[in-house]
Parts: C-alpha cells; sequence; structure tokens
C-alpha cells in the first residue's frame, strides 16, 4: 500500500539532517541570485512534533510522494518540544529561500499564539498547500442520559454540572468546548488531560461526563460500543460518521477543524513559491496520499496556498476571539 | 483464541522471523549500552525498516529491540553510571558501586538474569490477562493515580541516605525542576523566563544524562590521579548461573509483578516501577543498610521490575491507545503504519497479531539471555580502558545523546549545566536519587492532584472516597510509619525478634 522505500530514505537520513540545514543555510548566501534552477538543493521541512505521531508521519509521506515532482531530494527534520512551539519559531524564523519548510497541524500556529508568548504568528508565514483535516467533536459514553445534541442543550435550564474532558488547555477542543458551553450556558467542570487518547480513556473509565477531541480518535471506541459522538465541528456532517450532526446543521454557529498544511516564511519570493506550490499540490493530490490521510483519520482536502492561509488566518481570528473571553 | 495462538506460533517460528529477533535484540543491546544513545533512538531508527515487512515481522523486529534495548540501558547504568533510560536509575545506584568495588560482573549478571525473568512473566501476563487488566487499567481515574504517584514520592524518605534533610533538599529541587514549563491545567507558562524553549519544561533525559553521566565525569576527572576510571579487584566470578538469582528469587517475581501491575495502568510508564519494587525491597530485605552501597538484590529488584513493565505496558497502549512511555509511544505508531486501530476491539479483530506480539516477547527474552551470556564478557572490558580515553569518548557521546533528544543545542546546554549541579551535589554530599524520583512524578503528581480537585470541586475527599485511591493511601501510611512503629515495638520487647 505504501511507497516504501523512499519513506526509510527519508528516516535514514534523519540523522544527517541537521549537517544539511547548515550546508543549506551556508550554501544559501551563494544561492540568492539563481532562483529560476530552483530548487538546486535539497529541501528541508521542519515538523515540530516528534517523529512518529501523526503530523510527522502525514509529513513524511508528504515528503516522499514530493520528491517525484523536484530534482532535489525533500527531508523531514523533527523540531518537537514546548507543544510545537520551537519547531515552528524555528521555522517562521528560517532563511526564507523556499529550502526550509513547515509543515504542522492548526494548534501551534492558529492558537498557542493567543494563550502564550511566542515570537511568531499566523502572519509569518505564506501558504504552499493545505493537504488536509479533521474535525473536532463532544462524545460521551453509550449509558450517558444525552442521546442526541438536543437532550445536550436541554440541561442549560437545569442545575447539572457537566464534567468535561479535552486534551489540553488552549488548544482547538478545548476551545470548541468553550464556545459550545459559553453559547448554551450549560454549568460545568473543566478537567485538562495531556492528550487525547487519555481523553478518550477518562471518559471510557467514567472519570468525566463529556469529551473533546477529534473524532477519529475515537472511531474505535465508538465499534466497541462504548462513546457515542454527539456532534461534529465540521461545516456539515461528514460520510465516515453516519449519523452524527453538524453543530452547524444544529442551529450552533461552531466550526472548527485541525488543519495540515505546508508553509513557507512569509517573504519566500512568489516565483519560489510557485515552484514549491506546483510539486506539493501534485504531491498531495496523489492518490497514495489521500490514501494514506485516511488511514490517519483525517478527511482529505487539498487546498492551494492563498485559500489555506485565508482559512488559517480566519481560523486564528476565531480561535483568538474565543480563547481570550 | 486457540486459533489465534498456533497462529501466532506458526508467524513467529518462520526462520526469517528468528533472524529478526536476533538481530533486534542485537541492535538493541548495543543501543541500550552505549551511554547516550537509548532504546528510544534504536525502536525509531529502526521503524522505517518494519514498513517493508509485514505487520508480523515488524511488530517482531521492534519487539526485540525493545526488550533488549530496555535491559540493556541496565549495562551503562551498573558500568558507567549512567541510565539509558530513566526506568533503569534505580539500577545505578547499585550498579555503580559494585563496579567501583570491581564486581561489575556479577552486577551486569544478575541484571541480565532479573530482566529475562522479568520480561517473561511480563509476556505471559500479556497472554493471559490482557482483556482484564485493560479494563482495571480504565479505572485509574484523577485520584487514583495521584495516589499511586504520592505513594511514589513517598520513596523519597528511604532513598535519601545518611541525612534526611539533605534528601528533602534534593527532592524539593526535582519538584521545582518538574513544575518548569506550560502548567497542564490552566496553560500558563511557569519559570520559562520567556524563553519559549522552557515552555516544553526542562527534558528529563537531558537531566539524567547531566546528573549522572557528566557529573560522573566531572567527579573523575576531579579525582585526576588515578589512572583508570576503575581498578579491577580481579576476585569477582566469571560465570553466573541461575542458582546465583535464587537467593534473589522472591524479590525477582515480586519486583515483576509489581512491574506488570503498574505498567498496566495508563500514562505511568517503568521507571515508577523499578522505584517502587526497589523500595519494596529494601523493606522487606535482610539485608537493607546495603541498598545503595552495591546491593544485588537492589538490581534484581530494579532490572525486574523495568522488564516486567515491558509487555504489561503494551496493554493500555493496544487497548486505549495510551502508551505508558516514549517506546510504547513508537509501538502505537508502528502499528498504526501497519494499519491496526488501537482499542477496545483490537484483541477480538486482530488476535492473530496480538499473541504474534505476545510471543514474539517470549521468544525475544531468552534471544536476548543468550546473546547477553555472551556479550557481557565483553562490555565488561569497557572499564578495563584507560580514564584519559574512556572519560573523553563518553563525554562526548553523552552530549551527542543530548542533542538527538531535540535536535538542539539547548538539551545539550541542559546537560551540562545539570552536570555541573551533580557535580556540587556528589562534593557536598546531596543523594540524587530523590531528585531523580521528584523529577520524574512532580509532573503525574502535580496534575492529577488538580485534575481531582477540580472533579470535587477542591474537597480532598475525593481521594478517600474511592477504593484504589483509599488502598494507596493507606499502603502510604503504612511504609511511611511501620518503621517508627517497628523500632518503637522492639525497644519495648528487646528480646521478642
Amino acid at each position: 500500500m505504501f511507497k516504501k522505500s523512499s519513506v526509510h530514505k527519508a528516516a535514514a537520513r534523519l540523522r544527517k539532517v541537521s549537517l544539511i540545514a547548515l550546508v543549506t543555510a551556508a550554501a544559501a548566501v551563494g544561492a540568492a541570485t539563481a532562483q529560476a534552477d530552483f530548487p538546486t538543493k535539497p529541501i528541508t521541512i521542519i515538523v515540530p512534533y516528534n517523529p512518529g505521531g501523526g503530523t510527522d508521519t502525514t509529513g513524511r509521506f508528504l515528503a516522499n510522494e514530493a520528491e517525484k515532482h523536484f530534482s532535489q531530494p525533500v527531508t523531514v527534520v523533527n523540531r518537537a518540544g514546548a507543544s510545537g512551539t520551537v519547531g515552528t519559531a524555528e521555522a517562521a524564523a528560517a532563511k526564507p529561500d523556499g529550502y526550509t519548510l513547515y509543515f504542522s497541524a492548526s494548534d501551534a500556529l492558529v492558537t498557542t499564539p493567543h494563550s502564550l508568548q511566542v515570537p511568531y504568528s499566523v502572519d509569518d508565514f505564506r501558504g504552499i498547500v493545505g493537504v488536509s483535516y479533521a474535525p473536532s467533536s463532544i462524545a460521551v459514553r453509550t449509558d450517558s442520559p444525552w442521546e442526541t445534541l438536543e437532550d445536550l442543550l436541554k440541561e442549560a435550564d437545569t442545575d447539572t454540572v457537566i464534567d468535561r474532558g479535552h486534551s489540553g488547555a488552549g488548544g482547538v477542543h478545548h476551545t470548541l468546548l468553550k464556545s459550545l458551553f459559553l453559547e448554551t450556558g450549560i454549568k460545568f467542570r473543566d478537567i485538562p488531560f495531556q492528550g487525547g487518547s487519555k481523553t478518550i480513556a477518562a471518559l471510557r473509565g467514567g472519570h468525566v461526563d463529556l469529551i473533546g477531541g477529534t473524532p477519529g480518535a475515537m472511531v474505535a471506541a465508538v465499534e466497541a460500543g462504548e462513546v457515542r459522538v454527539l456532534a461534529l465541528s465540521s461545516p456539515t456532517s461528514l460520510d465516515a460518521f453516519p449519523g452524527v450532526p453538524s453543530f452547524k446543521e444544529k442551529g450552533l454557529d461552531i466550526v472548527a477543524t485541525v488543519e495540515w498544511y505546508l508553509l513557507a516564511p512569509k517573504d519566500t519570493p512568489d516565483d519560489v513559491v510557485a515552484v514549491l506550490e506546483e510539486g506539493f499540490m501534485k504531491a498531495a493530490s496523489s492518490d497514495e496520499f489521500k490514501a494514506f490521510t485516511v488511514t490517519r483519520k483525517q478527511e482529505s482536502l487539498v487546498r492551494n496556498g492563498e485559500d489555506i492561509m485565508t482559512k488559517l488566518k480566519g481560523d486564528s481570528e476565531f480561535f483568538g476571539k474565543i480563547i481570550k473571553k | 483464541m486457540v486459533d489465534n495462538f498456533f497462529y501466532a506460533l506458526s508467524a513467529v517460528f518462520q526462520w526469517q522471523n528468528i533472524l529478526l529477533i536476533f538481530l533486534g535484540t542485537a541492535i538493541g543491546m548495543v543501543f541500550g549500552a552505549l551511554p547516550g544513545l537509548t532504546v528510544t533512538l534504536a525502536v525509531t531508527l529502526v521503524l522505517p525498516f518494519t514498513f517493508d515487512l509485514s505487520p508480523e515481522s515488524g511488530i517482531i523486529l521492534l519487539t526485540g529491540v525493545y526488550c533488549a534495548g530496555t535491559y540493556a540501558g541496565s549495562i551503562s547504568a551498573i558500568l558507567i553510571n549512567t541510565p539509558g533510560t530513566p526506568s533503569s536509575a534505580a539500577t545505578a545506584w547499585d550498579g555503580y558501586p559494585l563496579t567501583q568495588k570491581g564486581r561489575s560482573f556479577e552486577a551486569l549478571s544478575i541484571a541480565l538474569h532479573a530482566s529475562v525473568i522479568g520480561g517473561l512473566i511480563s509476556a505471559v501476563a500479556l497472554i493471559f490477562f490482557a482483556p482484564m487488566l485493560a479494563k482495571t487499567a480504565l479505572a485509574f481515574g484523577p485520584p487514583e493515580r495521584f495516589a499511586l504517584t504520592f505513594f511514589g514520592l513517598t520513596i523519597i524518605a528511604r532513598v535519601s541516605g545518611n541525612s534526611m534533610s539533605k534528601g528533602f533538599i534534593s527532592a524539593l529541587f526535582g519538584l521545582l525542576i518538574a513544575s518548569v514549563g506550560v502548567d497542564p491545567i490552566m496553560g500558563v507558562p511557569r519559570f520559562s523566563f520567556n524563553t519559549f524553549y522552557l515552555y516544553g519544561g526542562i527534558g528529563m533525559i537531558e537531566v539524567f544524562i547531566g546528573i549522572f553521566a557528566v557529573a560522573e565525569i566531572f567527579n573523575q576527572i576531579g579525582k585526576r590521579a588515578e589512572a583508570r576510571v576503575l581498578s579491577k579487584s580481579g576476585t569477582q566470578k566469571k560465570i553466573m548461573r541461575w542458582k546465583d538469582i535464587v537467593p534473589h528469587y522472591w524479590t525477582v517475581v515480586k519486583s515483576s509483578v509489581i512491574g506488570i501491575v503498574i505498567g498496566v495502568i495508563p500514562g505511568t510508564g517503568g521507571s515508577i516501577a523499578s522505584f517502587i519494587a526497589y523500595d519494596e525491597a529494601k523493606r522487606s530485605s535482610k539485608e537493607p543498610e546495603k541498598f545503595g552501597k552495591g546491593s544485588f538484590e537492589g538490581i534484581a529488584a530494579s532490572e525486574s521490575a523495568n522488564n516486567g513493565v515491558t509487555a504489561a505496558t503494551l496493554i493500555p497502549t493496544l487497548t486505549l491507545g495510551i502508551p505508558g512511555n516514549t517506546v510504547a509511544a513508537i509501538f502505537l505508531g508502528a502499528l498504526l503504519i501497519h494499519g491496526l486501530t488501537p482499542g477496545p476491539q483490537l484483541f477480538v479483530n486482530q488476535g492473530g497479531l496480538m499473541y504474534t506480539i505476545m510471543i514474539s516477547f517470549i521468544v525475544a527474552n531468552i534471544v536476548m539471555y543468550v546473546q547477553g551470556r555472551f556479550a557481557l564478557k565483553w562490555f565488561d572490558k569497557i572499564i578495563d580502558i584507560p580514564a584519559g580515553i574512556m572519560l573523553p569518548v563518553i563525554l562526548i557521546m553523552c552530549l551527542v545523546g543530548a542533542y538527538t533528544i531535540s535536535n538542539s543545542l539547548n538539551s545539550v546546554i541542559v546537560a551540562l549545566i545539570f552536570g555541573a549541579i551533580g557535580y556540587a551535589m556528589i562534593k557536598f554530599e546531596y543523594p540524587t536519587a530523590p531528585l531523580v524520583i521528584a523529577i520524574i512524578l512532580g509532573s503525574m503528581v502535580e496534575e492529577s492532584m488538580r485534575q481531582s480537585l477540580i472533579l470535587s470541586d477542591g474537597s480532598g475527599m475525593i481521594f478517600l472516597t474511592r477504593p484504589i485511591s483509599l488502598v494507596f493511601f493507606m499502603l502510604t501510611v503504612f511504609v511511611t510509619f511501620s518503621p517508627f512503629v517497628i523500632r518503637q515495638w522492639r525497644k519495648r520487647n528487646p528480646k521478642a525478634i
């Protein structure tokens, strides 16, 4: 199913990558004039998370697909730390020559700058391609009295206090819960966990009543008949989750998604971005890549550089408003 | 179930897969044994090669690396005082003093035997109890996790050495270090001084490399006059047999079970298991005064517990998707890439593959024993290398190891700073064990306590009204106060012992 040889080629290079980055930086000074022949040396993609996770594997798969469309290798380097902020800051400050790019998911770029002091914002980047997205959702145990979203909304006028769990303060899923509970006035206690899986386990174990999180991560628990997803935060309902409405369809104006995308520092020249956009758009549109995003429980949606930037700036504004409340 | 079992047997005992196990354990052993290189790094580097293999073969290879790497962390812990993983920290407490006494080979052998037994017991537990244990794991909510980790913290009192107050200072310093970074509940940065590298907290492995290895190197350089890292007495036995571990068999079995139970609890991992097992062994030992100064029993407890965790920690990883440690996290990544989704149904839908994992754990432990028997003689020679050559090599490897953690110099700086702190602690005789325990457990204690208090609207009764949590608090009270009570009782009844 996968084109595998290039996967481990990329990983074997992992340890050389820092060296390549150095060489890249040094060589960039001399090569600035020759934009027409871009790329003339390896392209490095910074992923701000550890190897092996969802964002990393997606970024690596994209890099492998993209290598078919460039005359130079495309390598992924992991700069993990501080919930993705370390790698994001490094990418924002990278030399804008198109040889250092940034592959990530929404949190570090779209929500974190509103809650933490970080040396970057969404305006420090320009888009190359958006590859996929995943909605957030709210879910309960199957033995919960709330069969549907409507049942839950009825709690607005009662004294019921709902223990709500999520994967971390200031993230996309927390923001979704915040906006839902603000809008409806339902009473709550807010319990953050470290990551989505622990949140789901806390729900299954009966330690919280309701959680916000990626529905893709809940599929296994749903199939086991333990967890019920009440509503999705995508604009519409999705084929992958039959019978689950979106908030918007139920009259609540709540849309919150996690996007996966490839960006470049904002001063990267237009002609370079054009070359990158063409190659990476082809890679992201390939059947192999789309099939891969589905295995990672992402919804495939390829957007060009301009569209993904518009989306991210809109998201940033939306999340900023709720986080500051 | 029987079908799946035989399917798995036939899968593991294909010659290619047996070869992969040998290869995997060899890789794991080398990475685990070299200072600065870790089992996590080994598994990360091997992972891409499994993409070319079938899911079964891929998992078998990773299992070999994982088992042997976890064990081999004890080799560097014993020989050069650098635990390859946090979970072999307790091994260094007794292993390194033994090396200094010239009894490194015996220490290595005990560690090997204890590891193999722990690993085997753990694999058997995985086979027979996985679905049942997964249910138990879910019962661990925030209050239960707080009670467990708080129990873990009380061990500090018993590893503090001669001065209780110095032990507490060391532990409090560790808790302070653990509180650096974005706090787990409100998302507010603490002690980060707006250098956002510190938002993620101070990396645990970097600290360990500093506190243990770098500090020890500084210490050796400080002694200068000695020509070698260590002088070997040459009196040690060169052959260790199973019967040498027999006096410790009860410790090993008990510690393995502790490892399994704690490994099953999602998100706690192996290090706390080896601390608790070590503490329990010390508490029940006939020679508790030897602990920390070179006790074979201490090594046996620590190593059988952390290998007891290896297979057991896959239970929450596979059934809940919550890896107990970084290696299990990469394991999880490998499963996802091979199209398997962790969840309660995994044992039902993918029974064959699940049993393959379990059986390959057993085979990997046996292969590890065979390889260990041959390899130990060679590893033991490391300490014959003159210090003038060995110390700079270890230092460089440690710093390279620190660099690979985050691919950044920040980690190297952290390792060096903690090297200096560790050296000062050696000089002023502050015990480092409480510091290490506090750093590992600090953030877990804080997070679970704050989660619990949110759930209870601020009432501490939540810790006493839930049965599992109550049991751990009673245990805490028991192990903390029983020594005083027993001492008093002996004073009054001097004849009754």
